[in-house]
């Protein structure tokens, strides 16, 4: 039996690529180098982490205004121009318009402009550390570059993540407002009553857990990009596109199973 | 002290290994590493500090395995070794001082020491006679200057074993001088040394013994006057199949 997995394993060694290989040869440090992050001993980088959380958050908070509210101006429009036309619902518009911001247009959208802006921050920082041989330099001197630079850079993206959707929640619904009023003329009382008559309280809690898993995935993969730098700053810029491409993509996926297995 | 290196391997590829299963032992003393460039003595130089994991074999620190052990006593016996690195390898998010207190503070050196050592260090390093030097930046400070401030921030830590990634390469013959004025000063505070360098001045003044790595293993070693020796003569020929491997490679003859 263990004759057979060692040739299964020995074929598939000789027909993976260099490339496969090292890529595997890349993830099994990356893990091993997680791995060892949660060994003692343990230090606290608080400062890093307020830091890390406060820029990427300030940084990110202008984009993500802007975008919750084109998305939210854009739907509420669209809306309320079928509304217009068929002349019933302007009563639901509030809930409905709600609803489809916080459970899937602000997560998302939130969640992929952090992918490009802090996500490309978090590959272009680690990897030029790579490159200048300070990752190592903290290794020599007794501190666990894995506690120093990924856990803040984790815990504050699984942090500001959620507080920038509830922000780009806000915004949208706003925006949104102001296209419906714009439209049918709706006052403030018709869209809030509407909201607190649709609007399931729970469906917010599951746009932060959405965030929270949004964050976690844009720190392992844009960090895993740059920390997987061989010395050269050609290399990065190409890891930077990975890094925001791959964060996107894996975003778009857990989206999925998230609404279709868990939500 | 003594290091032991066992079969040590490496490859960044996994069909090419720079290091085939290396051996080697150094106590008390400096260690050369001399090799063509892309033979595998920064690789090496990594390995020891516990920076790279080898593909396979081990080093140990008196007789304490660092690639078999356990994390917590792999970080243990890491602590022991200071690199000092080619570039200086600063961190660019802080300026001179915030480098020096970083390492210290890592290091457990007591807080009420910080200012005391950082004068110290910078003046040993040469550098205390530069305005501001302590606020400025990476950006701000001269090749030269950013390696003995790399220089200072590994000895702030007073490791028991300091490596040197290449110290002197890339400096006009005054900068390089005054870095091996400081190394050799360096020297005493710690058990073993290793250093990594082309310059043959700089290692047959201060190394106790010189190792050749060629093929991936250690192809020849000599003693402190075998280098000498070398170095002194004309000749290449030797009947000690060690001095004549290093006679060639330091004369750049083939071997």
């Amino acid at each position: 039996m263990k004759k057979i997995f060692l040739n299964i394993g020995k074929s598939i060694q000789d027909q993976s690529s260099d490339l496969g290989k090292s890529a595997f040869k890349n993830i099994g440090n990356f893990v091993s180098s997680i791995w060892e992050g949660f060994h003692p001993p343990y230090k606290y980088y608080f400062s890093e982490f307020v830091y890390f959380s406060s820029s990427s958050g300030v940084n990110a908070f202008g984009i993500v205004a802007i975008t919750s509210a084109v998305a939210g101006v854009t739907s509420s429009y669209l809306i309320a121009e079928e509304v217009r036309r068929a002349g019933v619902g302007a009563e639901f518009m509030g809930g409905g318009v709600t609803q489809m911001l916080v459970t899937q247009l602000v997560p998302i959208l939130v969640g992929l402009v952090v992918a490009g802006r802090t996500g490309s921050a978090i590959t272009a920082s680690i990897g030029s550390m790579k490159i200048t041989e300070q990752v190592e330099a903290l290794k020599s001197i007794s501190t666990d570059p894995i506690q120093f630079l990924f856990f803040p850079r984790l815990l504050g993206l699984m942090t500001v993540l959620p507080c920038l959707t509830i922000l780009g929640c806000i915004m949208g619904n706003i925006a949104g407002y102001l296209a419906a009023e714009r439209v049918l003329h709706l006052s403030w009382s018709t869209w809030t009553f509407s909201i607190l008559d649709l609007f399931e309280i729970e469906k917010l809690y599951h746009s932060i857990y959405k965030s929270i898993v949004f964050g976690a995935i844009i720190t392992i993969v844009s960090f895993y990009q740059g920390w997987t730098v061989h010395q050269s700053s050609e290399e990065l810029s190409r890891r930077i596109q990975v890094g925001v491409v791959g964060s996107m993509t894996f975003i778009l996926i857990a989206n999925l199973i998230m609404t279709v297995l868990v939500f | 002290m003594k290091i032991e290196i066992e079969n040590i391997s490496f490859g960044h590829n996994i069909d090419e290994r720079i290091l085939d299963k290396l051996n080697y032992s150094i106590s008390d003393g400096v260690l050369g590493i001399l090799g063509q460039s892309g033979c595998g003595k920064s690789t090496l130089l990594r390995i020891i500090g516990g920076l790279l994991r080898p593909d396979e074999g081990d080093v140990k620190i008196n007789g304490e395995s660092i690639w078999k052990n356990t994390i917590v006593r792999k970080k243990a016996i890491s602590n022991k070794i200071g690199m000092v690195f080619q570039a200086g390898a600063l961190f660019d998010f802080l300026n001179v001082e915030g480098n020096l207190k970083f390492a210290m503070e890592a290091t457990g050196v007591p807080r009420k020491q910080w200012d005391s050592t950082i004068d110290r260090m910078l003046g040993s390093v040469g550098l205390d006679d530069i305005g501001n030097i302590r606020k400025r930046f990476v950006s701000q400070l001269s090749g030269g200057q950013a390696r003995r401030v790399g220089l200072a921030r590994t000895l702030v830590t007073s490791p028991e074993i300091i490596l040197f990634d290449e110290p002197t390469t890339g400096l006009d013959p005054q900068r390089s001088r005054s870095i091996i004025k400081i190394i050799k000063s360096s020297l005493s505070d710690s058990k073993i040394s290793i250093i990594v360098s082309h310059d043959m001045n700089f290692i047959s003044e201060i190394c106790t013994k010189t190792i050749l790595i060629e093929n991936g293993i250690v192809s020849a070693s000599t003693n402190k006057e075998g280098i000498q020796k070398i170095i002194k003569s004309k000749k290449t020929d030797y009947k000690d199949s060690n001095l004549n491997k290093l006679s060639k490679f330091i004369k750049g003859l083939p071997t």
